[in-house]
């Protein structure tokens, strides 16, 4: 099948709509108006954009960089989706764009990084590419199940930590603890939710 | 050993913060085993998830609309009709309709009418030909031209309605009554009260034949025409008002800039700000302001409500009321500024309703004096409808508009540089997304200038580097929901840091003014 260049895009977005209606990763033909383009990527994005973000902070990029680095991704996809026949799995090339922006990002002037470290960054990188497959789970509806049930004390690091972004420092002080408790609960809360959305994830499925 | 040291490292990684020589300590040790690897990776992932379900400044709408904007910039064709419909339709279910109870609504009904309205007329002619019989609509299957993007209790005739979120096509709207707010691909916003009888040709051009119509037109939309059976009423860049009879006589008032008013006999006349006119007959005529035609009864002129230099050395108890959240919590006058130390409020005693008196405008400048290695986390919270009391277990407002300007910057990407949000406390409110315009360079030790502004529906929130006005951000959104009846306005510092010392924002030069400038 060919189509003039000018439409390329048009006709891979039209798939991508169709994409989105479908249980899996797998890319139908269907004929949209092309004014429907943008919106229909914005729905696409909305499915994946949890487990890249994610994704993108375990490779070494600084928490306040990583939406940033996100929406590159993302401008960068939209830009590429057109020179593409068909697209699989959208998440595996979403994390495949992202893996060369913040690669990119480790070699620039240390100053202009995005990443905490360029060592650091390098060796993620590395295992993002060789290591297994994260969680991909695509919402937060079983993490925030996880959430609401962790006990009192808990949540209440958990809301400090993320919600108002105190350090482990800033938390000691306000709740009588000391600085390394409050890291290490944070370490076993955050093992915990890990093996919770995963328990909920695999009977879901 | 050198497990508890990568233990150690991993944890202050993720919830404090390592120095350049301890990340490197921390590469190395990572490096030595796949399985800390691992354990980095995972920890990362879930650090990051935890963060996006709980920082609201990272909420999925926020990231989406920050891509958004970012692809717009990409692509520059114009998709304002789909960006409008989200950002209407975004949000939870309840969202389809304006929600106001009580008091609020009535006074809403009348808000957009209600500006500022003094007579006088200046007068020069230019010939322009005004035809009524021209009036013929397109086909409906022309593309959309403005979005519905508001309805308070219409009544809608012919058995139409169009919920807010539905595109309008040209056409014809009939209100029975109610208000609805239109926001056109051009940019300019009109607000249309019922009864009403209104045409839509194009995103420019639209005729009314009964009714009372509000728009404000940005510079870019210039030209914008309403037709009315009397006179046609060309925008010159401004805001202005329009009224039409049942018997067709209309009258145009200015609220800012210039409109042309061409009547179907005669000569072209402009009018300027503050200036109206009366259409009968072919004739104009220079009419006094009478504001009480609209329900909220005229503000002329900006009136300057509150102004405050803190050259008295204590706070004047009949204009600001202070709490101290905490026992280290203080608000201190400090020799032309005052010192919001440790989670303190300023509020002020008196309130300020943009709803009722028109545009609400708060304006200062600020500085965080205590910035340093160890308290990087400094931020201003200016709210608006405020209550006056605080909630949770950090103090914060417990309900009102809140304009935040801190070190730290809130959203990422096209949000980037921001520094500057707008976000609601409590259940009361609602706002869309916000939007920024502009990228700001923050200096820790500079002062800035804020400028807010809540006119009752529109709010946006500007920071600029004082002395460098060019280091600016300005951040806008919109209300979709209110049921609060308190007005204060409060400053907030809302951090605290540890150790004894103090956490201070500086303010000074505050001034509130409420009404239409």
């Amino acid at each position: 099948m060919t189509h003039a260049p000018e439409r390329r895009t048009s006709v891979v977005f039209a798939q991508v709509i169709c994409h989105i209606r479908r249980p899996r990763d797998t890319v139908y033909m269907m004929a949209v108006p092309e004014k429907h383009e943008r919106s229909a990527f914005r729905e696409i994005v909305a499915e994946h954009h949890v487990s890249l973000r994610a994704f993108i902070r375990t490779l070494g990029v600084d928490p306040e960089w990583v939406d940033d680095l996100a929406q590159e991704t993302v401008v960068i996809a939209y830009q590429e989706i057109g020179r593409l026949d068909v697209v699989q799995d959208l998440g595996k090339w979403l994390r495949g764009v992202a893996r060369n922006v913040i690669r990119n990002e480790t070699r620039k002037h240390a100053r202009r990084q995005r990443i905490l470290h360029k060592g650091l960054s390098e060796l993620l990188l590395e295992d993002a590419e060789t290591g297994p497959t994260p969680l991909e789970q695509s919402r937060l509806s079983a993490l925030r199940d996880c959430v609401e049930q962790l006990p009192k004390r808990s949540r209440q690091l958990v809301s400090g930590r993320y919600a108002d972004g105190w350090t482990a420092a800033d938390l000691a002080t306000q709740l009588d603890m000391t600085a390394a408790a409050v890291r290490q609960t944070l370490l076993r809360i955050r093992n915990r939710l890990k093996q919770c959305v995963e328990t909920r994830v695999a009977e879901d499925t | 050993m050198t497990e508890d040291r990568f233990q150690d490292l991993l944890s202050r990684l993720l919830d404090d913060e390592l120095t350049e020589t301890e990340l490197d300590e921390l590469a190395r040790l990572a490096a030595e085993r796949p399985e800390r690897v691992g354990e980095l990776r995972g920890q990362l992932q879930m650090a990051d998830r935890l963060s996006q379900y709980e920082d609201e400044l990272r909420s999925e709408a926020r990231f989406l609309d920050a891509l958004d904007a970012r692809l717009a910039a990409e692509s520059p064709q114009d998709d304002f009709v789909d960006r409008a419909v989200r950002t209407v339709q975004q949000g939870d279910a309840s969202f389809p309709s304006v929600q106001v109870t009580g008091e609020r609504r009535r006074r809403l009904a009348n808000y957009p009418l209600a500006a500022g309205l003094v007579v006088a007329v200046a007068a020069f002619l230019v010939a322009l030909v005004w035809n009524p019989e021209a009036d013929h609509l397109p086909p409906s299957a022309e593309p959309g031209v403005a979005v519905l993007t508001r309805a308070v209790d219409v009544t809608w005739r012919d058995g139409q309605t169009h919920q807010p979120g539905t595109i309008i096509c040209p056409g014809s709207l009939q209100l029975e009554s109610g208000l609805i707010e239109l926001s056109f691909g051009t940019g300019a916003t009109v607000v249309i009260e019922g009864r009403a009888e209104v045409n839509i040709f194009s995103a420019e051009k639209l005729s009314l034949k009964q009714g009372r119509l509000w728009a404000r037109v940005p510079d870019e939309a210039r030209g914008f025409t309403v037709r009315t059976p009397e006179a046609e009423v060309v925008d010159l860049g401004t805001e202005f008002g329009v009224l039409v009879e049942p018997a067709g006589a209309a009258e145009v008032y200015v609220f800012d800039g210039f409109v042309e008013v061409a009547p179907g006999k005669g000569g072209t006349q402009r009018f300027a700000a503050d200036e109206a006119v009366r259409v009968e007959a072919g004739q104009l005529r220079a009419i006094e302001s009478d504001a009480t035609k609209f329900a909220r009864g005229a503000v002329a002129s900006r009136r300057v409500e509150l102004v405050e230099d803190f050259r008295q050395e204590s706070l004047d108890p009949k204009k600001w009321r202070t709490i101290l959240s905490r026992p280290q919590s203080r608000v201190e006058p400090a020799d032309g500024a005052v010192h919001l130390i440790n989670r303190s409020h300023l509020v002020t005693a008196a309130q300020f309703d943009p709803v009722t008196a028109g545009r609400l405008r708060v304006t200062g400048t600020f500085r965080f004096p205590t910035f340093g290695p160890h308290a990087t986390f400094h931020t201003l919270e200016v709210v608006t409808r405020a209550d006056g009391r605080t909630a949770g277990e950090y103090f914060k407002a417990a309900s009102g508009i809140v304009f935040q300007f801190s070190t730290r910057v809130p959203i990422q990407g096209s949000m980037e540089g921001a520094h500057a949000q707008i976000l609601t406390a409590g259940a009361d409110f609602r706002i869309t997304s916000p939007t920024v315009v502009g990228r700001l360079a923050f200096k820790h030790d500079a002062s800035y200038r804020f400028e807010i502004v809540d006119d009752g529906l529109h709010l946006s929130a500007t920071m600029t580097e004082v002395g460098n006005p060019a280091n600016r951000v300005t951040v806008t959104a919109t209300i979709v929901k209110d049921e609060s009846d308190t007005n204060h306005v409060a400053f907030y510092g809302r951090e605290q840091r540890e150790e004894g010392k103090d956490l201070v924002v500086q303010l000074a030069d505050l001034r509130i003014t409420l009404g239409n400038p």
